[in-house]
């Protein structure tokens, strides 16, 4: 593959729920078109509802474009490509009646992996999120941050060059989260991945990716392209420099007059929603 | 989810605590029980209530001791049980493949749900001279009424079990490649069984109790038909014998599927 193709492509992709003059229509995403670079972490950022999402879950063929069409290596995207592309979710996608090993045994199951291979391949990725001792645990008992390292182990352990992760660490508490972070951007320095990470969080965005897009509020496009370009692994003195401050604010700035307008969105349709009567 | 954490394992004192009060609670459970012996007994022998009305316990005691070891329960335990059997054994395969094929469709489950909740509420014993009128006297009437009752609990649960299935997990379980036989396998019916087991329980119990029932009231052999029997020739005490040991095998069975489905959602 020429290393210059974008690993991702996005082009002109819109997304709406339901038809025009329904209750429930909403435009979800505006007309979006995007590259994701081979081995970039791209981060998507924006006020609740704009889209970002919508968007990860059409780069990865879990939902379909309205309109649009997204590419995988030069592969049209028409389902799931569980080859190409692994999906770290918010919370709770782990199953819940498989103990922490059989769940990342069990994703490679579904992928196809052979049954010799599997024993291995899970035991490695345990070892790189630091989990090894709690293999043989339930989700349940494991907290939120150790569920969320368990669910990033069975998407490496497919060993798919794309990944996806969708506000992986948004159910987590900041401490947690940071370490996470730190220990995400370790791992990703020494396995080369391209992935795409959804985040409410400024400072998460910046401390770990190498662009980041900037939404805008519903129907999200768009807004703004910012190129971090710190090497990984990223240090923890990253997230106390002036470089790291200064994008913050440039992101905080950007932002900021989108989300009172998502804000404001919202309360308009529940203002339009009380008056229309209850549904 | 549970918020137990693995960092800090339950301590174990309130379990201990839980394991006393469970004793507990056993021992007053034996000892109301022993207590309503001793007063069956002082009312059939020192209050001198009439014995047609209620049997000395020594008498039932003898009797119970009769029966077991005569072998005179084998036939009607065999049609009883036989007709469990046949009935669980319908209402269980029909109940879980028509509630999977009505739980794929959220069409067919809003159509369908209500139905049969509504069909449920209704006391299908009712029925049961229909039943004899179209089955016979016999074992098939039986049969179909237990298959009939307890066809509801077994279908409205598992239509709640497939239905109710996270949209998360069928999503993480498609995005890693899962084909329709792992999904189904590895996802919908672990995710399913917890609550389709609870409905094979209830759904054996009622089975049970409506077979039982309906022998009382129109039958040809069955433990409910010998109980009647014994009753209208005033055999007081073989037909309290017979009451306690279909109360022990009531028990026992219950106690067998409880421990089945606490088995089944373990593993």
């Amino acid at each position: 593959m020429a290393t210059a193709e974008a690993a991702i492509k996005v082009r002109g992709v819109f997304h709406r729920f339901g038809e025009e003059g329904e209750q429930r229509f909403v435009r979800a995403l505006a007309e979006t078109s995007l590259d994701v670079a081979q081995g970039e972490l791209l981060c998507l950022i924006g006020p609740s509802g704009c889209g970002k999402s919508t968007l990860l879950n059409i780069m990865g063929g879990l939902m379909e474009p309205s309109s649009g069409i997204v590419e995988v290596h030069g592969q049209r995207v028409r389902g799931p490509l569980p080859r190409e592309i692994a999906f770290v979710f918010q919370e709770n996608s782990l199953f819940p009646w498989n103990t922490v090993i059989e769940n990342i045994e069990l994703g490679m199951t579904f992928q196809g992996v052979a049954k010799s291979e599997r024993a291995a391949r899970a035991a490695d990725a345990l070892e790189a999120v630091g989990l090894k001792e709690f293999a043989q645990h339930y989700p349940a008992q494991l907290s939120g941050g150790m569920r969320q390292r368990a669910a990033l182990a069975r998407a490496l352990s497919l060993k798919t060059p794309i990944l996806l992760m969708d506000e992986p660490f948004g159910a987590l508490d900041e401490q947690t989260r940071m370490i996470l972070g730190e220990d995400l951007s370790v791992l990703l320095a020494r396995n080369r991945k391209t992935i795409v990470f959804v985040t409410h969080s400024l400072g998460e965005a910046v401390f770990l990716a190498d662009r980041v897009a900037v939404f805008s509020a519903r129907p999200g496009s768009i807004k703004q392209l910012i190129v971090v370009g710190e090497p990984h692994p990223r240090k923890p003195e990253f997230a106390t420099s002036a470089k790291f401050t200064s994008l913050r604010n440039q992101l905080y700035g950007l932002l900021h007059d989108e989300i009172r307008k998502a804000v404001q969105q919202s309360t308009a349709a529940d203002t339009a929603r009380a008056e229309a009567g209850p549904a | 989810m549970a918020s137990g954490t693995a960092e800090s394992p339950l301590p174990t004192l309130p379990r201990l605590r839980g394991r006393v009060g469970r004793g507990l609670s056993r021992l007053i459970q034996a000892g109301f029980l022993l207590s309503l012996i001793v007063v069956w007994y002082l009312a059939a022998n020192r209050w001198g209530v009439n014995p047609l009305l209620l049997p000395n316990p020594v008498a039932v005691y003898d009797n119970l001791l009769d029966i077991l070891r005569s072998g005179d329960f084998v036939d009607d335990l065999a049609t009883t049980l036989g007709e469990l059997a046949s009935a669980f054994a319908i209402s269980a395969a029909s109940g879980v493949a028509l509630g999977y094929l009505i739980s794929r469709s959220r069409y067919w489950t809003n159509v369908f749900e209500p139905l049969l909740a509504a069909i449920y509420a209704i006391p299908i014993i009712l029925f049961l001279p229909l039943f004899v009128l179209f089955f016979g006297l016999g074992p098939a009437s039986k049969i179909a009424l237990g298959a009939s009752i307890s066809f509801f609990p077994i279908i409205i649960n598992t239509i709640a079990g497939f239905g109710h299935v996270d949209r998360l997990f069928v999503t993480a379980a498609r995005s890693m490649g899962a084909s329709d036989y792992h999904l189904f396998r590895y996802v919908l019916l672990p995710a399913a069984s917890p609550v389709i087991l609870t409905g094979l329980r209830m759904g054996f119990t009622t089975a049970l109790l409506s077979i039982i029932g309906s022998e009382t009231l129109a039958s040809l052999a069955g433990l409910g038909h010998r109980i009647v029997h014994l009753a209208e020739a005033m055999e007081m005490a073989r037909m309290f014998a017979y009451i306690v040991f279909v109360v022990a095998i009531a028990v026992t069975l219950n106690a067998v599927v409880s421990a089945l489905e606490a088995r089944g959602k373990r593993d």
